[in-house]
């Protein structure tokens, strides 16, 4: 059990104590989710809330689909060991939403629903479809896997019984939650966890810099001193290189790893499906434009947050707790106002609680709910069943698929509990930038994208990223590898976008040159411009 | 315009990364109050950002969305005006 500050094992008394305002929170969520999803007739409600979501609330949804736990506690963390590379990695997530931004309003006004939807619009054909379902699946469940068994770890670690028994309990319950929320809740309950979500998490970051920030007289240089000469190493924390070395390796390393997290976390399925949601192409454009804003400013408070751990707690105490610093955040929230005992301790420990728990739960339910609109509109209504499907029969459906994926994703968090999940993580994220990327951008924007192109970028980018990612140092060959026994790396590098990313975009490129350029390409072009600019059509799909 | 934006901001996160490579040293120096020169690169690259998702969605608003409702215009004319009703906004 932790000693530093457990949500039961606060000592208040009364009703209101930390561990039942956490419970209460979780439950009214859970009833606001139900209440707004009853009107969830059609295909259209369940899986983009109708397609009318107003730009201010789409914004805060899309900011809490894009900022996931690893956003508030890895960069937190980071920033709080690594200085400089942690701040530079907040920066990167913050560019990553501007690309999303270029891309939300030809996304909005080609697709329909899915990824699928996009990718079968602009090139036809089953064909593009089921490679859109394939590529959402292989990048969702491996990141639903890694939240959820986060999620277990965090929340066990909340209340103060850290044990891995806990935290496969936790892991099975918040995965139940999940299930729900998405399988009843479908676009317009998990929207409402999303904006609940990002203002908590927006309040809770903020509050826990502003309680850092005067606990130093509001003097951020003193905290900025403070944190230097606390830091894990003082002598480089403003310099980079901490996070990966100062060695070549390292220097790409650090250049693969912006890559990455900039382009990866731009284009995950969930966040397509969300741009989906707005009302048109304007409405699209103007919430993922406030979502920059916003998002620039929650990270911003999160160096503030980072730079305050360090300060506070510590570079050594922090690793003594989680050698990647993912604890930070508990740790200077439990240590502020007087620590949990005191009420506005108590407050601050029970809203970082809360935001860490909802953040966690509100992305695992939008990544399964993107996955499942894969399994049953891309593959089973459109092409199993041809389009020929009755929409409460696809609603139907869509609810089934989430209670699969979630299951599945709750057993492999539980089942591989105790691994590694970096591998997973960097996986997906690679995947996602070297192929869902490409993919969108050729389909977009370049009117020589053929069918031929798009399944070489598709699956000769997925074969790239699954053949360096296995060779590479998350796999064997370290002590935080998958396999930390056992040697059979020849791939220097975690972050393998720096290779699969400009392999994605070559291949499409190759493909579309080099392969059969089918006419069905070249009809559709057209009427894809069409759909590009003012959205004509879209809502008609296209097999 | 797009295309601007993406050179924009590619050439500022490829100027951040050639110093973090060539100059990582002289990050920690303070340059103005306690930030140093590190801190003022990535937070004007957020700026850059910032400032490029306002500048492009106002241009947007002044060069594109008229001759969206241009098409809107046109479509609805075709087959009929479409019912407006919105989740959290104009209905």
């Amino acid at each position: 059990m932790n000693t530093h500050h457990a949500l039961g094992g606060v000592p208040h008394s009364g009703l209101f104590t930390p561990l039942t305002s956490f419970i209460f929170f979780v439950a009214a969520a859970l009833v606001v989710c139900l209440v707004v999803s009853m009107n969830n007739d059609t295909v259209s409600d369940f899986y983009i809330a109708n397609g009318k979501m107003s730009p201010v609330w789409n914004a805060l949804a899309l900011c809490g689909d894009y900022l996931s736990a690893s956003s508030l506690i890895t960069f937190l963390g980071a920033v709080a060991l690594t200085g400089f590379d942690g701040m530079a990695m907040a920066v990167s997530a913050i560019l990553g939403l501007g690309i999303l931004f270029l891309l939300a309003e030809p996304l909005r006004n080609t697709g329909r629903f899915t990824l699928g939807d996009v990718l079968g619009n602009r090139i036809g054909g089953d064909a593009a479809r089921i490679a859109g379902a394939v590529i959402t699946l292989a990048v969702c469940l491996p990141l639903t896997v890694v939240q959820l068994a986060g999620s277990g770890v965090a929340t066990a670690y909340l209340i103060g019984l850290d044990s891995s028994a806990t935290a496969q309990v936790c892991t099975a319950l918040t995965g139940t939650l999940m299930i729900m929320f998405a399988a009843f809740g479908g676009m317009r309950g998990t929207s409402v966890i999303q904006i609940t979500k990002a203002v908590l998490v927006f309040f809770a970051v903020l509050l826990v810099a502003a309680v850092v920030l005067h606990r130093f007289d509001w003097d951020f240089g003193a905290m900025m001193d403070t944190a230097e000469r606390n830091a894990l190493q003082p002598d480089g924390f403003y310099i980079p290189g901490q996070l990966y070395g100062h060695t070549t390796t390292g220097s790409f390393e650090l250049f693969s790893a912006h890559l990455t997290v900039a382009f990866g976390a731009a284009v995950t399925p969930h966040l397509i499906m969300r741009v989906s949601a707005s009302r048109d192409g304007r409405s699209a454009r103007r919430a993922a434009r406030y979502a920059v804003m916003a998002s620039t400013v929650f990270f911003a408070a999160v160096v503030a947050v980072g730079l305050g751990a360090a300060a506070v707690v510590g570079g050594q105490a922090i690793v003594g707790d989680d050698p990647r610093g993912n604890t930070a955040l508990f740790m200077l929230s439990g240590s502020l106002a007087g620590g949990p005992t005191t009420t506005l301790g108590g407050i601050v420990f029970t809203v970082v609680a809360c935001a860490v728990f909802v953040t966690a739960l509100a992305v695992v339910a939008g990544l399964t709910l993107a996955a499942a609109a894969a399994l049953a509109h891309d593959i089973y209504a459109q092409v199993i069943r041809r389009g020929r499907i009755k929409e409460e029969n696809e609603v139907s459906a869509v609810r089934w698929a989430v209670v699969a994926v979630g299951v599945l994703s709750v057993l492999l968090a539980i089942g591989l509990h105790n691994w590694s999940f970096l591998f997973l993580t960097l996986f997906a994220a690679s995947l996602a930038a070297s192929t869902i990327l490409p993919a969108l951008v050729y389909s977009l924007f370049w009117k020589g994208f053929t069918r031929t192109g798009l399944l070489w970028t598709i699956y000769g980018s997925l074969v790239c990223c699954v053949v360096l990612q296995v060779s590479g140092p998350t796999v064997s060959g370290d002590p935080l590898a998958l396999f930390p026994g056992r040697d059979f790396h020849w791939f220097p590098l975690q972050n393998a976008g720096l290779i699969t990313i400009p392999f994605g975009f070559v291949l499409g490129w190759a493909g579309s040159r080099l392969g059969r350029h089918a006419p069905v390409d070249r009809i559709r072009e057209g009427e894809a411009e069409a759909r590009l600019l003012a959205g004509v059509g879209s809502d008609t799909g296209t097999r | 315009m797009r295309i601007r934006v993406v050179v924009v901001n590619a050439a500022a996160l490829a100027v951040i990364l050639v110093l973090t490579v060539s100059q990582g040293d002289s990050f920690k120096d303070e340059v103005i109050g306690p930030f140093n020169l590190g801190m003022l690169l990535l937070g004007a690259q957020g700026l850059v950002i910032l400032a490029s998702a306002v500048l492009y969605d106002r241009a947007c608003t002044t060069h594109c969305d008229p001759r969206v409702d241009e098409l809107h215009a046109a479509r609805a004319a075709e087959v009929g005006p479409v019912a407006e009703h919105g989740w959290g906004g104009r209905r």
